[in-house]
């Protein structure tokens, strides 16, 4: 079965994390008790804002991505029923009209918290922790939630029913917009994260680690753990940028949770069996910068983003991790400029993924007939599926190509080594009329969000 | 050999030479040092901005409106009278509702319709900004063509900075190498502390006499290091980022403390490209360095610049920029197309760039090997 398979290969793996500047495929670095994200076909999408319709500078500059859906292939919320008893779909008839259900493919098979319910009609629904699966026909762009678009933050655009939305700069077209469509009884968004599936002790909660590729443990201070993957007792063989997480004294095992009395006295929090640390190398929330120092120890990530064969997450000298091909090649988006005022763009996640974007530009990527000599798209194989953040685009050519978090991913012939983005920050003159440039053959480029200036295209690295 | 950079020991640097001074030896393995080199410094650039040399009467009939005033010229040429322009004017003083800002970022017009103006700036009528009538200007003579411009340093003629002529009326656009320009003050603050810093490395046999000499400049992957005061941190590590196309050699000449590189080169920097210019690139360039006392060092680099990507890199800014910083973004459109000087193109004729010159200051920094350990980090994700 695959999915033990890809479970089997993470418990194996951690033998294998590169060193510090090496190759790491995000899943594989995951723990033996991770589990896949979403199984084949279900996808995962930022609600509101994180979409990046809206170009507030504080959507640039620190992406929201507050809660997270499983969706379907085309990026649609799910939902559940409360009505639905566990391992069964009951909503049918002209109740299935208005919540379609999220049919399995021949031959699917659950795994973890996903299986599948039987329909009346013998058709089998995906179904997460039990319940049954359903999409919302009011909902028509991915990151919606109860019929509520979030397209309508950002400028007028046609919205995925061709239906004109938003209309304001910079996040004001959402005080054009029709008031908020009211949640309906009885139905919840399937929600990847928050994740409230893992019972936590007080001061640690389940946090998506980026560059972990996927929803791990963290600290009361948000700080990633780390699960020693071993004897605790041996740990002295660890070097001493690990610290223990350690619980109070009076704390008490919870779930999964147990407690480990180490000589010096503290508590030391485990979950499965594996004791917890914190890295010294972290220095912020979100930091990851622990994985591959040491090959017993790395992220305890509870939940593993689905990652492609063929791709890594490729730690560099200059920009840290990023998405690369397994070899170690930069994968590329193709990027609309927004200016932020106090700079930033240069920084790690300076210009952080913003799948409405990226949806927009798709795979015309407006760069010329020159340019596309040397930019090659990142081709999928012909069975690939969507699958968490990963999705497929269908190319003129009938070939596949990998898109990820929205934007379509590329290589570049400039890249001759691991570590090498040459092509990243390459801009396109994408402002009207040029020098030169008649006026019958200006066309403001239309990338989907209202520029305060002029629009330009450019090249960018990926990070997770 | 770019891979191949060696860290200097910062022992050797507290034994009397913490100024940047290294010997040669020590630094082989930096990006095109001449193999018999015995001596080199390394630098981070501390500031950059354009060359300006702005003095007194200058522009004729005085600089350039602000643009509260500059937006009444304009609302004239998209044709309300003057008894609408007052009536918006005095409602933008009152502090109500003014049309004038709507306006001002509609005011292209293609096919007869309302367009954004920085996306089509061709599309804005000619707001006719004045330029500057000044001789003097920095830079270098870049065609060997004989011409009135001298340069106040050198008092070189012939001195090609079209660039300073086009912009030396836009009053964020004036100032001296002492007096820093409004707009690359500003620029600057927002860029230094996230965009890759810029470091120069310089190579000789000896730069305690004449004699040839190599200098590169290079991106680095760190940030430029600052002091609590924001002057830069002189002595911070730096590694170079192997990036070609930020790697850029001039060979030239010491004499006394000055070096001069007059053999034309194309030089390109990458910068945060959301600025203007977007990046650094100019074609046949020409540099100046001074060895200074402190131990750190200035300049004057000039050439020829793309203009359009100076524009865009103001034009994707738009109306906040342009309100509060650069004055009349369009208007500076037509200002860097009229004084274009080089590059025709072939179809039309119109010059695709502009005689520019740039000052750079920068500080004694060290540079460290490439597979150091990174100490950039993301914002935080509470």
């Amino acid at each position: 079965m695959k999915t033990q398979r890809f479970l089997l290969l993470a418990g194996l793996s951690v033998t294998a994390v590169a060193a510090a500047s090496g190759s790491v495929s995000a899943a594989k670095s995951s723990q033996a008790f991770s589990q896949l994200l979403t199984p084949p076909g279900i996808t995962t999408e930022v609600l509101g804002k994180g979409q990046g319709y809206d170009l507030g500078k504080q959507t640039v500059a620190a992406q929201i991505r507050d809660d997270i859906a499983f969706t379907d292939a085309r990026g649609l919320t799910l939902y559940t029923y409360a009505n639905d008893p566990v391992g069964k779909a009951t909503c049918v008839d002209a109740c299935a009209k208005e919540w379609v259900p999220m049919l399995a493919q021949k031959g699917a098979k659950g795994f973890g918290d996903w299986s599948l319910a039987a329909r009346a009609d013998g058709a089998k629904q995906w179904a997460y922790r039990g319940k049954a699966l359903y999409h919302f026909v009011k909902d028509v762009d991915p990151g919606s939630v109860w019929g509520n678009s979030p397209a309508r933050f950002g400028g007028r655009r046609k919205n995925g029913a061709g239906e004109y939305v938003g209309g304001g700069f910079r996040g004001a077209g959402a005080r054009n917009a029709a008031p908020d469509l009211k949640p309906v009884e009885g139905w919840a968004p399937a929600l990847a994260f928050p994740n409230t599936t893992v019972e936590v002790p007080a001061g640690i909660t389940l946090k998506e680690v980026p560059d972990a590729t996927g929803l791990a443990l963290v600290d009361y201070r948000n700080r990633t753990l780390y699960a020693l993957d071993g004897d605790v007792k041996k740990e002295k063989k660890l070097d001493s940028s690990w610290v223990p997480a350690a619980a109070a004294q009076l704390a008490e095992p919870k779930g999964d949770f147990s407690l480990i009395l180490r000589d010096d006295g503290i508590k030391q929090w485990a979950y499965k069996g594996r004791a917890l640390f914190t890295s010294s190398n972290d220095l912020a929330p979100g930091d990851a910068n622990g994985m591959g120092v040491d090959k017993k120890i790395a992220p305890a990530v509870v939940y593993a983003y689905f990652m492609p064969d063929g791709v890594s997450v490729h730690n560099t000298p200059g920009q840290g991790r990023i998405i690369a091909t397994a070899a170690g090649v930069t994968l590329y988006k193709r990027e609309g400029v927004v200016h932020q005022s106090g700079g930033g763009h240069s920084l790690r996640r300076g210009h952080p993924n913003r799948p409405a974007v990226g949806r927009d530009i798709g795979i015309n990527v407006m760069c010329g007939e020159d340019c596309m000599k040397v930019w090659h798209p990142f081709k999928a194989p012909a069975d690939a599926q969507p699958q968490g953040f990963w999705n497929v685009a269908q190319r003129p050519d009938g070939s596949k190509q990998w898109v990820y978090q929205g934007y379509a991913l590329w290589t570049y012939d400039g890249d001759k080594r691991p570590n090498d983005m040459n092509g990243n920050d390459d801009f396109t003159y994408a402002y009207a009329a040029p020098p030169g440039v008649d006026k019958d053959s200006v066309k403001d480029l239309d990338v989907g969000t209202p520029m305060d200036g002029a629009s330009a295209l450019h090249w960018s690295i990926v990070v997770p | 050999m770019i891979g191949k950079v060696v860290r200097t020991p910062k022992s050797l640097f507290r034994t009397g030479l913490r100024a940047g001074f290294a010997v040669g030896v020590l630094m082989a393995g930096v990006a095109a040092a001449p193999a018999h080199a015995v001596e080199t410094r390394t630098f981070v650039i501390g500031w950059f901005s354009e060359a300006t040399y702005s003095q007194d009467n200058d522009c004729v009939g005085g600089i350039n409106p602000n643009i509260d005033d500059q937006y009444l010229k304009n609302l004239a040429d998209l044709g309300y009278t003057p008894s609408q322009i007052e009536e918006m004017a005095k409602k933008e003083l009152d502090g109500e509702n003014s049309p004038i800002r709507g306006l001002m970022t509609s005011r292209a017009r293609v096919d007869g319709k309302p367009a954004n103006p920085y996306a089509y700036p061709a599309f804005v009528v000619d707001p006719k900004l004045k330029s500057s009538t000044s001789n003097l200007a920095y830079g270098f003579d870049l065609d060997g063509k004989p011409g009135p411009v001298e340069d106040p340093q050198t008092r070189q003629k012939g001195i090609d900075n079209e660039f300073a002529r086009a912009l030396g009326c836009m009053r964020s656009f004036r100032g001296s190498l002492e007096s820093r320009p409004t707009y690359y003050a500003w620029a600057w603050g927002q860029l230094k502390d996230s965009m890759p810093a810029w470091v120069v490395t310089i190579s000789a046999e000896s730069l305690s006499k004449d004699g040839d000499v190599t200098v590169t400049f290079d991106r680095a992957f760190e940030h430029l290091r600052s002091n609590a005061d924001g002057s830069p941190r002189a002595d911070a590590t730096y590694r170079i980022d192997p990036d070609p196309r930020s790697h850029n050699v001039l060979h030239g000449k010491l004499k006394g403390k000055e070096l001069t590189f007059d053999t034309p080169v194309d030089f390109r920097l990458m910068q945060n490209p959301l600025m203007a210019p977007m990046e650094f690139k100019m074609t046949k360039a020409k540099l100046r360095l001074t060895l200074k006392d402190d131990g750190s060092i200035s300049g004057i680099v000039g050439g020829y610049m793309p203009w359009s990507e100076f524009y865009l890199g103001l034009g994707t800014q738009g109306p906040g920029t342009e309100y509060c910083i650069t004055g009349d973004i369009p208007g500076i459109y037509y200002l860097l197309k009229k004084f274009a000087d080089a590059d025709p193109d072939p179809k039309t004729g119109q010059n695709r760039a502009i005689s520019a010159a740039y000052y750079l200051e920068a500080v004694p920094a060290f540079i460290a090997s490439e597979s150091a350990q990174a100490t950039q980090h993301a914002p935080a994700r509470e």
